[in-house]
């Protein structure tokens, strides 16, 4: 089991990573608007209009 | 045209689809509407309307607008928009007061360091720059604007952020300026401005809003790792492990949980040691307390390598407490936008006056003491200052409620947020800013908004007996257990006892569930600036109203035309002419009557010689006719006299407390038009919801008792019961009648008021309650301010009371049966360390869960 040793550390290290990566996106500001970028996603060149006419 | 406004959004698009392509083929009348109309564009119901080609407007803006996103294939914008589209009337309200300035924000943006925008040059030539964008409302407006940007040239990226409704510009100087995107985005009502607030003001609090988001990550982070080294241990320790292991798991669970309390939870200790300093009690004391405690602990437990450690409760007690600080923080964050957004009825622009005579536009923040501006009509001052040059009409009714323009010439003192109606006047301003009235009353509704409610100090001083209490059960608990059984099981005990007692779900409870109410009243426009009156409204009592501007509209409004049709284009084409409460009501009443035939005669109808006539009416001569409008007495200076057959009307007009207008051409009497205020809309419907909810009804109101009278009988007719009925009182007697009814009265009295005759009987009543509308000083008097400007949002507060009460109770009760059960057992030793630590923070869960599934102010409650 000491194996433990190792993988321990590994798992927290890869985890810190993972939390670094996440303060530098909050600390870039990605985090300061929730509301503007899930709707732009939706933004296609479809018209909605004549998709809804031509039903 | 009603029932479109009301159908679904996709249903409106196709409607709308196959409208266009109708209208193309036949051109209908223009509609005679002689009820309120959805206006096709903002969706605003009025009563004034513009129509073409089976599109209903409310004004030719609108009108315009949708022309213009027509014509550029953006129809689609209707579809996006979300459902029955209730535009925010107050915003529409900024939007009309703005139409004035919009030119000169137009201009003003041509010189961006003027008006004091930053400007941010990229690497490859472009520039950036962040701007306020008003009139934004919904999801459509952001698509609307963002989709605007191919056609804009020279405009690389347009990004609009709802959520401080601000665009990001990016573009290239060489091609285009803001001013241009400006002049663009103005006819479809959104006004590009220089950022608002401060800068820095702005800056800390998306500052904040990041540190905030990091912390909670942390947390999260050492929370979720403490807990599975927790999870390894609790397992190890039933299936057996080995010595070096467990002491491995132990130091690593250990630095886990010091980081936790030392990174994010460092805020709690840092606001402890200040609360001390200053003596005063503060939550965070028992919860600084309990941090250092399970670090004190879980350290010996480490070295000394026997009894418990908590360190994974210790990082998620951190990480709750975190979450719910950043709640907090985030409903006083909405509370201060909503605020911003209120007191922006003043112009962001204004134009100053250089020593050499010259005009400039500039950005009223930047104003000084000293400095002449120009205010044109329609403008809203600035700030507060001395008229130096002009003479013309204010209209104050943001002051004092009150509807007839005030007159105001050379040397007097007028106030920031009146709006100039009739010329232009130039002013010297004296103070600006936050001293200011304006700015003064936004500092006492901001300061109130951050006072510490009675509830969340009541349950401070509950959590702070609560740690006294453990701290000497705890004592207590070992020195017994030492006595019969050592030192070992007497740790293990009091360990158990120390984890589960933890005071953070009492301490939690009553401000985070005021908190959440507060935050969710202030999204229906209610402001509460004390969370006492969410208590006192809970149970029902005595609620007084105001008349005018409360019960009723506080406007004049044309009730009946007994006349010719002649005289309504002749009274049209006269009082458009004229600025005055009566005219106005004249002229709104007289265009739904106009056919498009009449139309085209009135155009070409001339009016001359206006004349008003101070107190009287008015006269003037149109396509070579005299016509007269005002009162008898206008009537008689002018010698003429009324017939028997008119007598019969002015009799019904008088019975019914309303005022007559007369209207004689050469010299004949036309038309007797009689004005009168109006009922609220919602005035019965939440009259009636009130006193079925038990609540007492009382009229207290200012006006002649005859009028009062009337209106009470009018209400009345709707089955509704009033208690009391008092006209003719003086701010005085209002006081008295409040305090008599307190003294007489064992439950809540409410007076809901505006303007500044109510303003002390609000502050005497145990609730005031200031309706929109109302004077500044009277919304300082009162606790609560509804600026959705509806009587429905009274119903709503008492409901939203009632279960904001009912969660508090609930959470309070819920946290203290649960701490004492654990308690004793804990003391009996019934419960070891690891059940400990598993249910602590399953209490503060339960506590955060009651908040917010609590129902107060749900958005469903509006409709």
């Amino acid at each position: 089991m000491s194996v433990l040793y190792i993988t321990l550390p590994i798992a927290l290290l890869m985890g810190a990573i993972g939390l670094y990566a996440c303060v530098r996106c909050i600390a870039a500001g990605q985090y300061d608007d929730l509301e503007s970028p899930a709707l732009r996603i939706l933004q296609d060149d479809v018209e909605i209009q004549s998709k809804k006419s031509s039903e | 045209m009603i029932a479109l406004g009301k159908s679904t959004v996709s249903e409106r698009s196709v409607e709308n689809h196959d409208e266009l392509r109708a209208s193309s083929k036949t051109c209908t009348q223009p509609r005679l509407a002689s009820h309120e109309a959805v206006c096709d564009h903002c969706g605003l119901v009025s009563t004034s309307i513009v129509s073409s080609n089976d599109h209903v407007f409310c004004c030719h803006g609108c009108m315009g607008a949708f022309a213009l996103i027509h014509q550029m294939g953006l129809d689609d914008y209707y579809a996006l928009r979300e459902g029955a589209v209730s535009v925010d009337v107050a915003g529409a309200d900024t939007i009309f007061k703005q139409k004035a300035p919009t030119l000169a924000a137009i201009e003003m943006l041509k010189d961006l360091e003027a008006a004091g925008v930053d400007v941010h040059q990229t690497s490859d030539g472009l520039c950036e720059v962040r701007l306020t964008v008003e009139g934004l409302h919904c999801a459509a407006c952001s698509w609307l604007i963002e989709r605007m940007q191919p056609t804009l040239p020279g405009v690389h990226s347009a990004q609009v952020r709802m959520n401080d409704r601000s665009i990001h510009l990016v573009y290239d100087p060489k091609k285009t300026n803001p001013s241009k995107v400006a002049s663009r985005l103005a006819p479809l009502g959104y006004l590009l401005l220089p950022q608002h607030r401060d800068r820095a003001d702005q800056s800390t609090n998306r500052h904040q809003q990041r540190e905030h988001l990091i912390a909670i990550a942390v947390a999260a982070f050492l929370a979720a790792n403490a807990m599975w080294i927790g999870v390894a241990l609790y397992a190890g320790e039933a299936t057996g492990m080995l010595i070096e292991h467990a002491y491995f798991f132990r130091w690593i669970g250990t630095i886990l949980g010091v980081m936790a309390a030392i990174f994010p939870g460092r805020v709690f200790f840092r606001s402890a040691i200040n609360a001390v300093r200053t003596r005063t009690a503060h939550v965070d004391i028992p919860i600084a307390i309990a941090l250092a405690m399970g670090i004190v602990g879980s350290l010996f437990g480490t070295i000394y390598g026997n009894g418990q450690i908590y360190f994974d409760s210790l990082a998620s007690l951190v990480l709750l407490l975190r979450i719910g600080r950043y709640i907090q923080f985030r409903s006083q964050y909405v509370v201060g936008l909503s605020l911003e957004k209120l007191f922006r009825w003043t112009n962001a622009m204004t134009t100053r006056v250089a020593e050499d005579g010259s005009l400039h536009t500039v950005a009223a923040s930047q104003l000084k003491p000293r400095d002449i501006v120009v205010v044109q009509p329609g403008e809203t001052l600035p700030s507060d200052g001395l008229v130096v040059q002009g003479r013309s009409h204010l209209n104050v009714s943001w002051l004092t409620g009150e509807s007839v323009p005030q007159s105001i010439s050379v040397g007097d003192r007028i106030v920031g947020g009146t709006m100039n109606i009739e010329s232009p006047i130039q002013v010297c301003i004296t103070e600006c800013g936050k001293q200011s009235r304006l700015g003064q009353l936004e500092e006492v509704i901001r300061n109130a908004a951050g006072d510490r409610t009675p509830l969340v100090r009541a349950a401070d001083k509950i959590a702070k007996w609560f740690v006294v209490t453990v701290l000497l059960l705890a004592v207590g608990c070992w020195v017994g257990w030492f006595w019969l059984k050592g030192p070992t099981t007497a740790t293990m005990h009091t360990v158990s006892l120390l984890t589960i007692a933890c005071p953070c779900a009492i301490a939690l409870a009553a401000p985070l569930v005021i908190t959440i109410a507060i935050g969710r009243a202030a999204r229906q426009q209610i402001w509460i600036r004390d969370g006492q009156c969410l208590e006192r409204l809970a149970k029902p009592g005595l609620i007084l109203f105001d008349k005018t501007g409360t019960l009723t509209e506080g406007n004049m409004k044309v009730q009946q035309w007994s006349g010719s049709p002649s005289s309504i284009r002749c009274a049209l084409a006269v009082e458009s002419q004229l600025n005055h409460p009566i005219a106005k009501a004249i002229c709104e009443y007289a265009r739904l009557q106009v056919t498009e035939r009449s139309q085209f005669e009135l155009q070409n109808m001339v009016s001359e010689n206006i004349r008003s006539i101070e107190g009287l009416g008015v006269s003037a001569v149109v396509n070579g006719a005299d016509i007269l409008i005002g009162s008898e007495q206008l009537l008689r200076s002018h010698n003429i006299y009324i017939a028997m057959e008119w007598s019969a009307i002015l009799e019904r007009v008088l019975q019914d407390g309303m005022t007559p207008v007369w209207i004689a051409i050469d010299g004949v009497i036309e038309a007797i038009v009689s004005v009168s205020d109006s009922l609220r809309t919602d005035t019965v419907e939440s009259l009636k919801a009130l006193q079925a909810k038990g609540w007492k009804l009382g009229i207290l109101s200012g006006d002649r008792q005859e009028v009062v009278d009337y209106w009470r009988r009018r209400i009345e007719s709707n089955g509704i019961i009033f208690e009391k009925t008092i006209g003719e009182a003086s701010p005085e007697q209002k006081v008295d009648t409040v305090r008599l009814s307190r003294e007489n009265e064992k439950h809540t009295v409410v007076f809901v008021g505006d303007g500044i005759n109510d303003a002390a009987a609000l502050a005497v009543a145990d609730v005031g309650i200031a309706i929109r509308g109302g004077s500044e000083i009277s919304l300082r008097a009162a606790p609560i301010y509804v600026a959705s400007n509806r009587l429905r949002s009274i119903e709503q507060l008492v409901d939203a009371s009632s279960s904001t009460l009912r969660t508090i109770q609930k959470c309070f009760g819920i946290s203290l049966v649960y701490n004492s059960i654990t308690i004793s057992l804990a003391v009996v030793g019934l419960i070891h360390p690891l059940i400990a630590a598993i249910f602590m923070p399953i209490s503060g869960l339960t506590v955060l869960g009651l908040a917010i599934a609590g129902n107060s102010f749900e958005k469903n409650k509006t409709s």
